[in-house]
């Protein structure tokens, strides 16, 4: 006949975990603390996130921890030997889900699906003996009356029960170790490394005081190893953070925040200063409306973090469209030019041949109207060319062929060429060479021409009257030259002159002078320029008083090839 | 079928699980059918020992 008067033992136990039997406080404090924040814990996955798998086999593993922890705590403090003998029965199961959780979680974690049927079944297979044999004296043998211990005997199936975690232990860690093997990202390597090694302390802090207990009967060495569970869920709060494992917003500071109100509260535990625990109370609940505040800071500052990502991952998305539209708009207008030219050029050679009379004499007013459509395909001829351009240059086909050439010589017979043009428009055509050196440059002969001559040609255009003045130049320290067009006509405003050399822009009062163009001559020329290692640029005093362009390109110095 | 065969195994875990607790309750708090080790004396030695 037990009598619990002969050990002391306190009979009336609050809930079964709460008497004078438990003599150290610290034993609710290595109980109570791993199981309040594990919840604590598994709640706030549940909560944002109660769909997520991870989540719901976390939250297991939790709850079976937390019933292994609260029904060890019954055996400390309650004295009820049936109580004893249940609740040490009870252990097994706990343990043993805590194990079948961690290796179920580390397979979903690392495979994202449930564990083979082939290996539940195994499982199943080998808890079968523990499911029929719990209730016998193959589990407890006694109850131990032979000391006031209030313990039980452990049966054979503690010890197979051990033999299956040392097996369900040894499977994580071949799952985690395939997981790392097979995975060739760096960070889900890295993410795997930490969670299979934080389940597998934790599992292994847990088992050890069991183990040890059991072997040893010494139990208070397992006290330690259950203050292993926070050490575990602070590693996965920071797994959580740092690769968004359980995508959880703010579990960083929730955790925190929890951990210290629990610090705080335990010492109400561990006291029995009365104005100690009146002063651990007002501090727990300063800390947990500091606490809310801080968590709801975060919170709002991971949304607007999240908010930026999102906006930045669309512009993203619209900038690589953009990049495609942009691509087949030139690849568009390279085709469409292509075909244009062809029939322009017939028109063009038609109308060259009708106007000089190769087809029999014109009348007057034929003749003029040849003249129109002649002028008409040229310009057109010249705004499909600065179409084409355009969609080298941005396709990147652009073709510069280099060579050594007197740059001089070839803008002086550019102007020649289009003084004929000026001349009949009544412009004066001047051209002028100021070279101390060789005014040999190393660049495309037919590109410079082509740009000198849309420069040229875009001075006559917006010059109603007066001159136009071609300067060939060098500066043999600056090892530069230069070709300056300096005309009298309708200037440029300081924002035109900023903008002049992009695509499609044409001077704001181009329309007061009646002048057609695309507006890619000089986007042309500056991008072309760009590319054979010189710059242009533009200057004018203001609008009504002329502009003046300048070339530059590298000057070779000493060399002087011939004219 | 995969799945099933894994549910399946499941549940039959989680019966034989509430079954096994069942009958632990039953045999422990309302039988109290387990045996009491004691002294010959029938009294528990006071002085605790972990040797």
């Amino acid at each position: 006949m037990i009598d619990p008067i002969i050990c002391s033992w306190d009979t009336s136990a609050f809930l079964l975990m709460f008497s004078d039997n438990v003599s150290e406080n610290f034993v609710y404090y290595s109980h109570l603390l791993p199981t309040l924040s594990a919840l604590v814990f598994a709640g706030v996955l549940l909560k944002q996130d109660f769909k997520n798998r991870l989540s719901k086999i976390f939250s297991l593993i939790v709850l079976a921890f937390s019933g292994w922890c609260l029904s060890d705590l019954i055996l400390w403090a309650d004295a009820n030997p049936d109580h004893i003998m249940f609740f040490w029965s009870m252990l097994i199961y706990f343990e043993l889900l805590v194990y079948i959780g961690s290796l179920y979680f580390i397979h979903y974690f690392i495979h994202k699906k449930p564990l083979n049927w082939k290996v539940e079944l195994l499982i199943f297979v080998a808890t079968i003996p523990i499911f029929l044999f719990a209730h016998t004296p193959l589990n407890l043998s006694a109850f131990d009356y032979t000391n006031c211990l209030k313990e039980a005997l452990e049966g054979p199936l503690v010890l197979y029960t051990y033999l299956i975690e040392i097996f369900l232990t040894l499977g994580i860690f071949i799952t985690a170790a395939i997981g790392i093997k097979n995975n060739s990202s760096e960070r889900t390597r890295k993410e795997i490394i930490l969670v299979s090694l934080g389940m597998l302390l934790f599992l292994f802090a847990f088992s050890f005081g069991n183990i040890f207990g059991s072997i040893d009967t010494n139990y208070e060495l397992g006290q330690f190893g259950l203050l292993a569970a926070p050490i575990f869920m602070g590693l996965l709060a920071y797994i959580s953070v740092k690769f968004g494992t359980f995508h959880l917003k703010s579990i960083g500071a929730e955790i925190l925040i929890v951990t210290i109100i629990l610090l705080i509260i335990s010492i109400l535990f561990n006291t029995k200063v009365e104005h100690i625990r009146v002063i651990a109370g007002f501090t727990a609940f300063v800390t947990g409306i500091l606490g809310y505040m801080l968590i709801k800071g975060v919170k709002r500052e991971i949304a607007q973090k999240e908010e930026i990502e999102r906006l930045a991952e669309n512009l993203k998305e619209a900038n690589d469209k953009l990049k495609v539209l942009d691509k087949m708009k030139s690849e568009f207008v390279s085709i469409a030019s292509h075909q244009l030219r062809s029939p322009l050029t017939s028109i063009r050679g038609y109308a060259s041949m009708l106007s000089e009379g190769s087809y029999g004499k014109l009348t007057q007013k034929a003749q003029e109207i040849i003249d129109r459509i002649g002028e008409s395909a040229k310009y057109m001829a010249l705004s499909v060319e600065d179409y084409l351009n355009v969609s080298r240059i941005e396709a990147g086909n652009m073709k510069y062929e280099l060579s050594d050439f007197n740059l001089r010589d070839v803008a002086e017979k550019v102007t020649d060429e289009l003084r004929p043009v000026a001349l009949k428009k009544g412009l004066v055509m001047v051209f002028r060479s100021d070279c101390d050196a060789s005014c040999s440059v190393h660049a495309d002969i037919g590109k410079t021409r082509q740009i000198l001559m849309n420069l040229i040609d875009n001075s006559m255009k917006y010059t109603p009257k007066g001159t136009i003045t071609v300067v060939a130049h060098d500066d043999p320290k600056k090892k530069k030259m230069y070709v300056t067009i300096q005309d009298t006509g309708v200037g440029m405003s300081k924002e035109t002159q900023e903008e002049v050399f992009e695509k499609f822009v044409r001077a704001k009062n181009a329309n007061n002078v009646n002048v057609t163009g695309t507006g890619l001559g000089l986007y042309v020329a500056k991008k072309m320029i760009n590319d054979m290692g010189g710059s242009v640029w533009s200057e004018s005093e203001g609008e009504g008083k002329g502009s003046t362009f300048h070339i530059e390109l590298p000057l070779i110095p000493g060399k002087n090839p011939a004219r | 079928m995969l799945n099933r065969k894994g549910f399946i195994i499941r549940v039959l875990f989680l019966i034989c699980l509430v079954f096994s607790i069942v009958a632990t309750y039953y045999k422990t708090i309302v039988l109290s059918d387990y045996e009491v080790l004691t002294n010959e004396s029938g009294v528990p030695d006071l002085e605790i020992s972990y040797d």
